[in-house]
Formats: structure tokens, C-alpha cells, sequence
């Protein structure tokens, strides 16, 4: 024990020290005699002095000071500042309010963000189909949508089997059903599925659906954007591409018609919006357009056909459809004569894999009906290119 | 430290003293008596131990408590509030205690005003008398001890009564006094060493009263 901790015995005597700074202190104390003797005399004076006792006060003391503090109470009471003034003071007091602010603008914002990126990534593996484009020899691929991630987002949420060019579907020719690829949501993965055979049913089902979406799709196109419209549009559309009934049917061993045929592929767990009809309008109103479009070249319309391709080619130059449209739009243009601008959309197709090699082939086509013309009447070629001519 | 609560089972007696000071300046003067009554007898004694006249000590202590509510408003709570009731009660008697010179030369038949009544000073003063019971030997004792404690110097008796007699820890002390907290430690040292010395012909009675 060293006598420089003496001062420190005064806290010991007085149990200001915690109980194992005491029991150390008192130790070392006791193994010296100058501290030790000092200890039992600071606590010897403390024992003698504990005798002193409170000394009571006169009970006249109180009077005049509370006589004091009640008139004081009541000047108080009377100056007693508003809430509005304590809550001043308060942000008043607060003295890093702006930087506080901005720190909780920032986390507002932040935490809005971490809010809708997970909600939309979601959405988006809810949306796993892959769009089947069609092939030239009549099979059903499907698009290499891994690729680009992006382009997935702008696909429809069904699989939709595009017919080749020749407007028919594998089954239509015999051959073995088409086989339609479908993605599935969360880890992507390619699986093969067997496209049903159509039922008669559902092709009449998908008649009078298309029938529908046209009606709505015509006024859309007139430039009617009134909400109802919108959601009768979708509500059909829903229709058009909801999960096809043949696909749920037993096949009825029937040809498939000419027309195409919309396979879908339902997502996992589709959100409850798009469980009511809630497709977005930048995938519903080109995939009516071309579907109009289609209807109208099959039915040899190929003026009206045109105008709905071109249409959509110009207000959807991103829509998957866009390059089948290209093809079958340059079919129409060029049984309408009009070979230059047939010539023009094929070779805009072949800028797109999945038509490439049908539009390549087209110009082929093109170009050797062109020179068979100019052969057999050079002085008409020219005057081919009208539409006069169909 | 709660002294003389008002218990009446209406007032905030579990209430920190800041508290109930904050519900005095809000124009609750109910708060105001549970302070009162909670310092007092401490107060009082504190005063009565540092200027050691009766009358002086009611008036000063008077004083204090008036100092209180005239200032409530202004406390702003950086030190505790015993704290600062004792801050304003040790200056008081400072001033006192220079302007009456008398101080060190009071009457020995002057009453001291504690719990005997108005016993003199003089009655507690060792007897030569034959100590016959053990309440007379605790008298004689307190008074012995009451005139060794007036005998400290003023700095090392502030610091003896706040810290023996009132019960403040030391660094409240130091707070109050204004000085080191090892300073406090040393005076209160000191004051104990002093005390000791002046009774050591009573240590035999100490004794007697521990067994």
C-alpha cells in the first residue's frame, strides 16, 4: 500500500468505492501500518461523528415560504407558456433540424426504392413465357430472350405460337404437333411442352374473342383512349391470350385451324391483376393490332391487313411481333403489286434472327417473280409497282 | 434523500426533485411544498450547524427556500437540484457568518434550537458530573463532538457537515463548493483527523456506544 492512496481511504471509510475497489483498498491498507492506523482512526471519528443528529426545524419556518411559493405558483400558472410555444422551444432547441431533415428525405427515399425494386423484379419472374416466333420450315422456336434480359420485359406474359409464314401451325400440315418452348419463371430454364391439339370449341372460343378484340381494337385505333374502352380491351384481350381452354381440353383429334392458335403458358402465381384481365396496354394493343392483322390477310383484305401492320410497325417498332409483321405485311404488299414496298418491310425483317432467313427467302422469291416480269413484259414493270395491278 | 415526505398518499412523492421544481415553475405549488418538506430539516440543520445560532439559522434557512421560488425559473437543470439548494445555502451562510464577527464568540447559554429544545450549548459541553446512563453519555458525547466541529476550519466543517451530516457524496460536494473532488476528499480527511484528536478522551465512550 502506498501512501499517496491515502486520500482514497476517506472513500473507503465512507463506501464510496465499489465492493471490489474496497475489499483491494482495505487489503492493502491493512498490510501497511501507517495506512492501516490511519484507516481505523478515519473510522473511529466517523463512528463518534455519526451521533450527530438532525436537528429538527421550528415549525414556523414554513409559513412565509409557502405563503411565497403559492403567490409564485399562481404568477407562474399565469405566464405558463402555450403548447404551441413549448413545441417551439423544443424544435427551437433542436439545433441539427435541417441536416436531420435531409438525412430523413434521403431514407424516405431510399427506402422507396428498396420498396418497388423488389416488387418489380417479382413482376417480372411473374412474367416468364417466352414469345415462340415462328420459323420459315413451320416450326415453332422459341426467341433467344436469354440473351437480353430486356427484351423478356417487353414480352407478353402467355406463349404465343406465331404461325410461319404460310399462316399455320405444324398440326395444320400433320406433322407432329409444334413444340412450344416455355421459360420457366425463377431460374429460367428451357422446357419442352406439347402444344395440345386444338378442340373445335376453343377455336370458336378464340373466334369470337378475336372478333371481339378487333371491334375494341378498331376503336382504339381511331384514337379512342377513353378508360372504359381500355378495360374492355383488356378484359377480351384476356380472353384472346388467357390460358386457352384447348390447351386444358382433351385433344379432339382434329385438324388445327389456319388461323393461329394462342398456347398459353399461365405463370407460377400470377398477380391477382393479371388474373383479371390486367395486361399492360403496351403488350395488349399490338398484339391485338397484328392479330387484326393476321385476320384480314387470311381473309384476303390485304388493304385493310396492311394498314393494321403498318400501324403496328410504326407505334410498336419494339413489339415482339414486329417482325413477323414485317413478313407477312411485305406477303400483302406484294399480292397488292406493290413489290417496292414489299421489298422495303423483307428487308427490315431480315434484320431480326427470327426472320431472317424467311425474309431473305421471300427476296429471293421477290426478286425472281420481278425478273420472270420484266422478262415477260419489260415495259411493265415499272407500272407494277402500282397497286392498280391487284 | 427524502426527508420529511409528505405522505399523504396525494402528493408526487416518488418524483424527483428536478420534477416536481419543473411542476412549481408550471404553477403547481403543491410540488413545491413536497420540496420543502423533503429539505427542511436538512437545510435547517445544515444552516444551524455553519452558523450555530438558532433564530439566524430559521431566518437563513427562510432565506434559502424564498432564493428557491424567486429563482426556479432560472434553474436549468445542469446540476442536480440539492445541489444547487445547498450551493444557495452555503453562500448565505458565508455572507452571514463574515458579517457577524460575533460568530466565534457566541454565548454559551445561547439555545441551539435541536431536538433537546432549547438546551444551551453549555449543557453539552463535557461534564465533570458522573456519567450515569448511556443516554447521558450520548449527549455529552454529541455536544463534545458538536464543539469539535465548530472548531474545524470553516472550508474543512462545510465539507464535514455536507458529507458526514447531510449525506452528499463527494462529488456532489465538490459541485456545491466549487473546488476538486480530491480537495473535498482531502478536507473531509483532514476534518476526520482533526475530530479524532480532539476526541480521543471520548473514544472510550464511542466504544461503548458500538457494543
Amino acid at each position: 500500500m502506498s501512501c499517496e492512496h491515502e486520500d482514497r481511504l476517506v472513500e473507503l471509510v465512507y463506501d464510496e468505492l465499489s465492493l471490489e475497489e474496497g475489499r483491494a483498498l482495505r487489503k492493502s491498507a491493512e498490510a501497511c501500518p501507517h495506512c492501516s492506523g490511519l484507516l481505523a482512526s478515519l473510522e473511529e471519528a466517523k463512528a463518534a461523528t455519526e451521533v450527530l443528529s438532525w436537528i429538527e426545524a421550528p415549525d414556523d419556518l414554513d409559513a412565509p415560504i409557502l405563503a411565497a411559493a403559492r403567490a409564485q405558483a399562481e404568477a407562474n400558472r399565469a405566464h405558463a407558456p402555450s403548447m404551441w410555444t413549448r413545441i417551439k422551444d423544443a424544435f427551437d432547441a433542436f439545433t441539427l433540424g435541417p441536416q436531420v431533415a435531409m438525412a430523413t428525405v434521403m431514407m424516405l427515399v431510399v427506402a422507396i426504392g428498396l420498396w418497388y425494386v423488389p416488387e418489380e423484379r417479382e413482376s417480372h419472374e411473374m412474367l416468364g413465357q417466352t414469345v415462340v416466333a415462328p420459323d420459315p420450315e413451320g416450326r415453332a422456336v422459341a426467341t433467344t430472350a436469354d440473351e437480353d434480359f430486356r427484351e423478356e420485359l417487353r414480352e407478353e406474359p402467355e406463349t404465343i405460337a406465331a404461325p410461319a409464314s404460310a399462316g399455320v401451325l405444324a398440326q395444320a400440315d400433320g406433322r407432329a404437333p409444334a413444340r412450344v418452348a416455355t421459360r420457366a419463371t425463377a431460374s429460367r430454364d428451357v422446357e419442352d411442352v406439347r402444344a395440345p391439339e386444338p378442340d373445335p370449341r376453343a377455336v370458336d372460343d378464340n373466334i369470337a374473342a378475336r372478333e371481339n378484340v378487333e371491334r375494341v381494337a378498331e376503336e382504339q385505333n381511331r384514337g379512342d383512349r377513353d378508360q372504359v374502352a381500355m378495360d374492355e380491351l383488356r378484359a377480351r384481350a384476356g380472353l384472346e391470350y388467357a390460358p386457352s381452354a384447348a390447351a386444358e381440353r382433351p385433344s379432339a383429334g382434329t385438324a388445327a385451324p389456319a388461323e393461329p392458335v394462342a398456347v398459353a403458358a399461365r405463370p407460377a402465381q400470377p398477380t391477382p391483376a393479371r388474373q383479371e384481365g390486367g395486361q399492360p396496354t403496351e403488350e395488349l394493343v399490338p398484339a391485338a393490332l397484328f392479330s387484326l392483322a393476321r385476320r384480314h390477310r387470311e381473309n384476303d383484305a390485304c388493304p385493310t391487313a396492311t394498314q393494321h401492320y403498318e400501324d403496328l410497325i410504326r407505334r410498336f417498332p419494339d413489339a415482339p411481333q414486329v417482325p413477323q409483321a414485317l413478313v407477312e405485311a411485305a406477303d400483302c404488299f406484294r399480292r397488292m403489286g406493290s413489290t417496292t414496298r414489299a421489298r422495303e418491310l423483307l428487308e427490315r425483317a431480315e434484320r431480326y434472327a427470327s426472320t431472317r432467313a424467311v425474309a431473305t427467302r421471300e427476296l429471293r422469291r421477290l426478286e425472281t417473280l420481278r425478273a420472270a416480269r420484266r422478262r415477260a413484259a419489260p415495259s411493265a414493270v415499272d407500272s407494277f409497282d402500282s397497286s392498280e395491278a391487284y | 434523500m427524502v426527508w420529511n415526505e409528505l405522505q399523504d398518499g396525494q402528493g408526487p412523492v416518488s418524483q424527483s426533485d428536478e420534477e416536481l421544481l419543473a411542476q412549481f415553475n408550471g404553477g403547481d405549488a403543491r410540488a413545491f411544498e413536497v420540496l420543502l418538506g423533503r429539505y427542511r430539516t436538512p437545510i435547517y440543520t445544515f444552516v444551524l450547524r455553519s452558523v450555530r445560532d438558532p433564530d439566524r439559522a430559521r431566518d437563513l434557512t427562510q432565506d434559502v427556500f424564498l432564493r428557491v421560488v424567486q429563482r426556479a425559473a432560472g434553474f436549468e437543470g445542469k446540476s442536480k437540484f440539492s445541489t444547487w439548494l445547498y450551493t444557495i445555502a452555503r453562500n448565505l451562510c458565508i455572507d452571514t457568518s463574515r458579517k457577524m464577527v460575533f460568530r466565534r464568540h457566541r454565548s454559551l447559554d445561547a439555545p441551539l434550537g435541536d431536538d433537546d429544545g432549547n438546551a444551551a450549548l453549555i449543557e453539552r459541553v463535557a461534564s465533570t458530573a458522573p456519567v450515569t446512563d448511556r443516554a447521558a453519555i450520548g449527549r455529552q458525547l454529541e455536544g463534545q463532538i458538536a464543539e469539535a466541529v465548530e472548531a474545524l476550519p470553516e472550508e474543512q466543517r462545510e465539507v464535514f457537515l455536507l458529507r458526514q451530516v447531510q449525506g452528499l457524496p463527494f462529488k456532489e460536494i465538490a459541485g456545491i463548493i466549487g473546488v476538486p473532488e480530491n480537495t473535498v476528499k482531502s478536507r473531509m480527511r483532514y476534518a476526520l483527523e482533526r475530530l479524532q484528536e480532539a476526541l480521543a478522551e471520548y473514544r472510550q465512550y464511542v466504544g461503548e456506544l458500538g457494543t
